[in-house]
């Protein structure tokens, strides 16, 4: 029987047991890795670095997991508190990939018969608050308390951040796509 | 893979929602991820010194109270009577002076088994 992420963190912790926090490490670098890339403008290396970072100190915090929520929304919580920590330092940088990125998605409503490349030129329209809660809610399948969690947003910002983010798209998809 | 062909039925809420969620399952290859974080976690002992930190400062945090307590509050211009006085009270209102040996004995074995067995580190980020 496969060991519930539970298990696992009561086997690391008791028993100090690295295979096991590398079973967990397995399960979650996909969520940890994606939610970081996002969070970072696609930057693939330095969102790795981060999920680095953010697994060693849930490593050194496992004991006090005492699961009150689930695993994943745990650790992307000390993602995003890693990331807002180190953003300050990188905001320069990130604002102008961001403004690229922009600058060319709007550059290239041509390709409108593209609904992927249409969908991830829109998301990069959005404020970062809605691009984060909608790929949070979307791309990892959380639940609007569980985005209040991680985040540490109230529910109410949380839900109206959801909301006009999914305004948005609707009317930029529309507006770029008026026959669909 | 695209979501589609899209259903003409569907409410164009519907169609945003699938063309958002369409590739949540996707995951990231691990492409040795896992195995730089397992090579780059502190050791055990590492961990136990570092679980350890909290108790400098909190020794030194309780030594300077009985100080200040001991000496009346003189030095800082702080009244402690009350605490001082609080703490006889305490004492006195034990029934047999071995009950709060016993008490101390019970204090002292607490903080060495924590002292051996190392606490976790504190996390700024506590629990969810």
């Amino acid at each position: 029987m496969t060991p519930s992420d539970s298990d696992l963190v009561r086997r690391t912790v008791a028993l100090d047991d690295r295979e096991s926090y590398g079973e967990l490490v397995r399960r979650h670098q996909s969520a940890v890795r994606r939610f970081l890339r996002h969070l970072t403008g696609g930057d693939a290396a330095l969102a790795d670095d981060l999920a680095q970072e953010t697994f060693i100190q849930a490593y050194r915090s496992l004991a006090r997991f005492r699961g009150g929520s689930s695993f994943t929304t745990w650790l992307l919580g000390i993602a995003h508190n890693y990331y807002r920590n180190s953003r300050r330092s990188r905001l320069r940088a990130a604002e102008e990939t961001q403004k690229d990125a922009v600058e060319q998605a709007a550059g290239s409503p041509t390709r409108a018969s593209d609904l992927r490349h249409d969908l991830d030129s829109a998301l990069l329209r959005l404020s970062p608050d809605e691009q984060t809660a909608v790929h949070l809610f979307y791309r990892q399948g959380l639940s609007h308390p569980e985005m209040s969690a991680v985040l540490g947003w109230p529910l109410g910002t949380v839900k109206t951040h959801l909301a006009r983010g999914k305004d948005k798209l609707r009317n930029i998809l529309a507006a770029w796509n008026p026959n669909p | 893979m695209e979501p589609e062909p899209l259903n003409p039925n569907q409410s164009e809420q519907d169609r945003l929602d699938e063309w958002l969620r369409h590739d949540a399952a996707a995951s990231l290859p691990d492409d040795g991820f896992s195995s730089r974080v397992l090579a780059a976690l502190p050791s055990r002992q590492a961990r136990a010194s570092a679980g350890r930190m909290w108790m400098l400062p909190a020794a030194g945090l309780v030594a300077g109270l009985a100080i200040v307590i001991a000496r009346g509050g003189a030095s800082t211009g702080l009244d402690v009577s009350p605490i001082a006085g609080l703490l006889t009270d305490l004492v006195s209102a034990l029934p047999e002076s071995s009950l709060g040996l016993a008490l101390v004995v019970v204090a002292a074995v607490l903080a060495v088994s924590e002292l051996i067995r190392g606490s976790p580190e504190d996390s700024p980020f506590g629990e969810l």
